[in-house]
């Protein structure tokens, strides 16, 4: 027994001296991991030298980083969501200024307001990201019907639908990040009608200035009633999964979500023909565009060793070579933010996404701007509560207001 | 004893200290410093002495406020100055942490979200200023949004309840136009659908023409349903007669009737945003977790009793039921909940035919208890076998013979012997079901708000991370310490003192 | 052959009963890990419809168990032997020690009990790494601390209840107080011992909180995480690992089962 607790510890020994530049890479997109294990991959064939730990932290991320931060041991390369915990790590002081870096050159113009933080960049923005109205191309032609573009065209498309049997939207009313992201994209479309850009509305939010109800807030509920009225009547029990399987099984004909949940979707029913369009909240249709920006980035620790640091940018470097935009197209699945990127091979629902954004444009996530605990709470929490009728309209707008007026005076 | 006094405390020492300084490190130390917490402001992330900086902030706010010497030089020996003009250091840990931590301390360097505030985290726990879902509370739940399309069924009970009883028969008379009973529900009627109602308005051939924006129907619509949810047949006429200024005449009739439509829905819609609602009471962070506690301590103590009760007797199979009682036990936290998520939404509903369980806050905590009790009863029952088992035969058997009932074998033999094993089991249910989080944190998440079951723990744990108020939740968390520190303590002290000592 | 029916019948038979339900659940997870995802989302209540073990084999892959396992099964075995170890010495000696100081540090030592482990979660944290405790080995020293509360409480019940006559005649024959603590005592302890062994087993092997902030990886519970992300739950591979890790501690429980009745009747009962 001694000798092999001996042996065991000798080994344990050894690796750690073994193992010469290992970084560590912390990500959190759990349902993209497999082409990011391949990108890694390929990146330490190519350079011997480096090795790369992949650390997942799928749920109560904020938790963990927390944690180690304090530890002062923050990975060295940290997968971000962009714009507020961009903002929020870089300025605590945790993340190295990338202003410089070469690669940070070869980024969209568009994709570099997700990043920036005190007008220096502080991460390399990777996937562009879009919310929107998946639908079931197979049930939209069995019953004639076209994808809306207007919200007139939307409420008459979910009376069809109802009345053949088809229930309109899956929805996922358990979690609360669905209704949060939704009183979000109603939010930031309605202040397109008050002639207010998102930035400014945040700016004013920040400095205390207007109000979360600035927008016309009837039209705000009464869309979030009518998107929760087109469910099913058990919503409220639904989870994920449920979600997944409703739509994949075509008992809903749409889901209000993020590409990132078109792969689920897919694994389950392979022959599943699925097709993207915006969310529309006016009827003017020029004026329904999608919600989508950057959704995720890459940052350096400043807490990491010198050399650390330097491997850690030579990875975000090799980021932009053909090869890993490849893998990155083909296995990681997601869109890109480099200049001339060709996402071609993504499939349906990412093209309507992009030729989408291309010919009308995109409102951002001004979610993602918001200080973080206005969305994970206020937001997420409050819209999830109206729904289930433990706070009133009002009380949702005044409870945004508040958190974000204690937030900001921090 | 034979020891001399000097190596028995030498013994001492040496048997007791491994485990205690294990102990003292690991949980009192952090203990401690969770505490100091408390009294801050901090944010969770705010490092306590800058990360990086840039060089310009770090020469002003750092180095210009430290005088030369062995402080200083060891300052800059961390920092060093990169490419970016920024001044970074590398994770530090143990004493130079704390070393650089007090050098900036005297240099007066504190970030604004790590500072020291006294008791106000406490005292906003005291005075109600924490998020109201904190504390039980009434509250009124509003079943419809006057702006909303109205609903197109509503359950029975729920319509003639929240709804209809509280009509004047006027009102009454109304509400029969918009809604029937058909079966389990109330449905509206084709007629007083608002979508179609609004349809010849976007159909207007001037639409078509150009001759009319698809904005100015919008408007013209919104304007209609305003003056109808207010009855304002002034606004009503007003915004007709703009309108339709521009259309010919058989397209006004078709507006105006279209609009009169509109606008009688409006009353309805008013009538029943305005009643349709009703008092409900939260239990709150605080409430819940006394309900889940108090559930939890009656409840598996009461099964597992009556479990080891029935294992006791001379049952063929009982060391097989034994295993299988304490099996959920050895599942981890993810597994139970996956599985009874499961179960909650897919088998329940078709047992019972009653479709919502975990979402319905009347049976949420409910069902969180029976998870709760169905993990912990296992573990009690074991406790509670011994307890039986030790119970000499001898006794019962001279009870037997003297007749006496099995009521009064079990309450007068039986249950005063068992007093140990229950001090025991209220002891560790108590002090597990007011420290919950695991089980109902896979099971609800953060959605326990919209459904009222976030226990004590897991309110804290949102605070720290998700609101970003560290500080509060340490302070929340010392105060759920001393609570059960001061209900266990009693507990201990009264069911000691009912003990009998064969 | 003559059968009457008795009462116990009646019991023994709803017993089984309830021992169902109590056991439906696990065999939900294992039922599960036998269908494709897609079944599993679909229909999650039928039973497999062939034998499909896509699941194990990816699970066994992505997770690279064997590795995982081994880690593991070390935190547990050496966090277990030194909570044990360090316990069994502290209660017995605390037991035996009728003074006033004795009486605080156990009283100290049960404090801990209700002491919420969220609370303490990230200075604790921030310790481990100072201490350079961040790796598997450092990992199972922070076990050691954290076990030994309700080790020392269970051990400390179950001390009272050995008589202590047989010490004291080693004690006079001269015997020294390591050799009697582990040549007279710790045999006695032995079905309290496996009891601890046994529940901290559990606990240290199906731990996830405190291995993901020291470690970050490299155990079956946070190599499982990849499977249950925030927008994609992959629920085969999910069971199937469910599955594989629980196996293991199961025949561990089941091994020393016969010595927990005893162990926790009189480690709880007399504390």
């Amino acid at each position: 027994m001694k000798r092999i607790l001996a042996a065991v510890l000798v080994l344990f020994a050894f690796a750690g001296i073994l193992g010469a530049q290992k970084l560590e890479l912390y990500y959190y997109k759990q349902e993209n991991q497999e082409g990011l294990k391949k990108l890694v991959d390929q990146f330490v064939k190519e350079n011997p030298g480096i090795s790369i730990d992949l650390l997942i932290v799928p749920n109560d991320a904020d938790a963990t980083m927390s944690a180690r931060a304090a530890q002062g041991k923050l990975p060295d390369i940290l997968q971000m969501q962009s714009y507020s915990r961009v903002a929020e790590y870089a300025a605590k002081g945790y993340l190295v200024d990338l202003s410089k870096q070469p690669v940070l050159a070869k980024v969209v113009d568009s994709s570099k307001p997700a990043v920036t933080w005190n007008s220096k960049l502080w991460g390399l923005p990777m996937d562009f990201a879009g919310i929107g109205i998946i639908y079931n191309k197979e049930i939209f032609a069995k019953y004639g019907l076209q994808p809306p573009a207007t919200y007139r065209d939307l409420e008459r498309l979910c009376r069809s639908l109802r009345t053949n049997g088809v229930t309109p939207f899956a929805g996922l009313l358990k979690e609360n990040w669905s209704m949060g992201h939704f009183i979000t994209l109603v939010h930031t479309n309605l202040l397109v009608e008050k002639k207010i850009s998102a930035d400014k509305f945040v700016a004013d939010m920040n400095a205390g200035k207007t109000s979360y109800g600035v927008v016309d807030t009837d039209k705000l509920f009464s869309i979030m009633d009518f998107y929760r009225a087109n469910m099913d009547k058990n919503a409220e029990e639904w989870n994920w999964n449920e979600q997944q399987a409703a739509f994949a099984e075509g008992k809903a004909a749409m889901m209000v979500q993020g590409l990132w949940s078109y792969g689920a979707a897919i694994g389950t029913n392979p022959k599943l023909e699925c097709g993207f369009v915006p969310f529309p909240i006016f009827n003017d249709s020029a004026m329904n565009k999608f919600y989508a920006d950057v959704d995720s980035c890459f940052g350096v620790s400043a807490q990491s060793a010198p050399d650390k640091k330097a491997a850690a940018l030579k990875f975000l470097e090799w980021l932009a070579t053909p090869q890993a935009q490849k893998i990155w197209v083909e296995d990681y699945k997601l869109t890109l933010s480099f200049k001339g990127a060709n996402v071609s091979k993504l499939g349906g629902p990412f093209v309507d996404l992009m030729t989408g954004v291309g010919k009308n444009g995109a409102y951002p996530w001004a979610f993602a701007s918001y200080p973080t605990a206005v969305f994970e709470d206020a937001c997420k929490n409050g819209a999830q509560q109206y729904v289930f009728n433990k706070k009133t309209a009002e009380a949702v707008i005044a409870d945004i207001d508040k958190q974000w007026a204690a937030n900001v005076k921090k | 004893m034979v020891q001399k006094k000097s190596t028995r405390r030498f013994n001492f020492i040496l048997f007791t200290a491994p485990a205690f300084i294990l102990y003292a490190l690991f949980f009192l130390l952090p203990f401690g410093q969770g505490l100091r917490i408390s009294f801050t402001n901090w944010d969770g992330l705010t490092p306590k002495t800058p990360i990086s900086m840039d060089k310009a902030d770090f020469e002003s706010q750092i180095l210009a406020k430290l005088a030369p010497g062995p402080d200083r030089d060891f300052v800059v020996s961390l920092y060093t100055l990169d490419t970016s003009e920024r001044y970074s250091r590398q994770g530090l840990s143990g004493i130079k942490r704390y070393r650089l931590e007090r050098i900036l301390k005297k240099a007066g360097y504190s970030p604004e979200t790590y500072k020291d505030v006294g008791f106000e985290n406490y005292r906003s726990i005291f005075t109600g200023q924490v998020d109201a879902r904190f504390y039980p509370r009434r509250y009124e739940e509003r079943y419809f949004n006057p702006s909303s399309d109205l609903p197109i069924q509503i359950e029975v009970a729920e319509y003639e309840k929240h709804f209809l009883d509280k009509l004047d028969q006027d009102e009454a008379v109304l509400a029969a136009v918009f809604y029937d009973k058909a079966g389990d529900y109330y449905k509206l009627s084709p007629d007083m659908d608002e979508f179609e109602a609004e349809d010849p308005l976007y159909s207007l051939p001037a639409l078509g023409w150009g001759r009319l924006s698809s904005s100015a129907v919008d408007d013209f619509v919104d304007a209609v349903k305003k003056a109808g949810l207010a009855q304002d047949e002034a606004t009503l006429k007003a915004a007709i007669a703009t309108f339709t200024a521009p259309l010919d005449e058989a397209d006004r009739a078709q507006v105006e009737m279209a609009a009169r439509k509109i606008f009688e829905i409006g009353e309805f819609k008013t009538l029943l945003a305005s009643n349709w609602r009703a008092e409900k009471f939260d239990l709150g962070v605080v409430g819940f977790t006394i309900f889940f506690a108090l559930g939890n301590v009656i409840l598996a103590n009461l099964l597992a009793f009556w479990i080891a009760m029935a294992l006791d007797r001379k049952l063929k199979t009982k060391n097989i039921l034994r295993s299988v009682f304490f099996l959920p036990n050895v599942l981890s936290m993810i597994v139970v909940a996956l599985i009874w998520s499961f179960i909650f939404f897919h088998l329940l509903p078709k047992l019972t035919g009653i479709q919502t369980w975990m979402s319905d806050s009347a049976k949420a905590p409910w069902l969180l208890v029976m998870v709760s009790v169905w993990q912990a009863a296992g573990y009690f029952m074991v406790v509670y076998l011994a307890g039986l088992q030790n119970i000499p035969q001898d006794v019962l058997e001279a009870a037997m013979i003297d007749g006496a009932s099995p009521w009064n074998r079990l309450r007068h033999i039986t249950l005063p012997l068992l007093v140990p094993a229950f001090t025991v089991c209220i002891f560790l249910s108590i002090a597990n079901a007011l420290k919950c989080f695991d089980l109902v944190y896979a099971m609800v998440g953060p959605s326990g708000y919209a459904v009222g079951t976030v226990p004590f723990v897991m309110d804290i744990f949102f605070d720290a991370f998700a609101r970003k108020l560290a500080g509060l939740a340490t302070a929340k968390a010392t105060l759920l310490f001393i609570a059960i520190l001061a209900i266990t303590g009693l507990q201990l002290y009264f069911m000691k003192r009912k003990e009998v000592q064969l | 052959m003559s059968y009457r029916f008795k009462p116990i019948h009646l019991l023994e038979a709803f017993m089984i009963l309830l021992a169902f339900v109590f056991i439906y659940p696990a065999l939900f997870v294992l039922v599960s890990a036998l269908k494709p995802d897609a079944d599993i989302m679909l229909r999650p209540l039928a039973l497999p419809s062939s034998l499909f073990l896509d699941n194990f084999v990816k699970a066994w892959k992505v997770m690279e168990f064997p590795r995982v396992a081994a880690t593991t099964l070390l935190i547990t075995t050496l966090g277990v032997v030194g909570i044990v170890l360090t316990s069994s010495m502290a209660a017995w000696m605390l037991a035996r020690t009728e003074r006033r100081y004795a009486w605080l540090i156990y009283s100290l030592f049960a404090f801990a009990l209700v002491i919420p482990f969220q609370i303490i979660m990230v200075p604790l944290a921030v310790l481990a790494s100072d201490l350079g405790l961040t790796n598997p080995l450092g990992i199972v020293v922070l076990y050691w601390g954290l076990g030994a509360p309700m080790a020392v409480f269970m051990f400390h019940g179950f001390v009272k209840s050995v008589p202590k006559e047989l010490e004291e005649s080693a004690a006079i024959d001269g015997a020294g107080t390591a050799f009697i603590f582990f040549r007279i005592v710790f045999p006695l302890l032995k079905p309290i011992t496996a009891t601890i062994a046994v529940l901290d087993a559990l606990w240290i092997w199906n731990d996830f909180l405190l291995p993901l902030l020291v470690i970050k990886q490299g155990t079956i519970q946070l190599a499982q995480m990849q499977f249950y992300g925030q927008f994609l739950k992959e629920y085969g591979p999910l069971t199937a690992s469910l599955v594989l890790s629980a196996v293991p501690i199961i025949v561990f429980y089941l091994v020393l089962q016969k010595y927990i009745i005893k162990g926790i009747a009189a480690g709880a009962v007399k504390g």
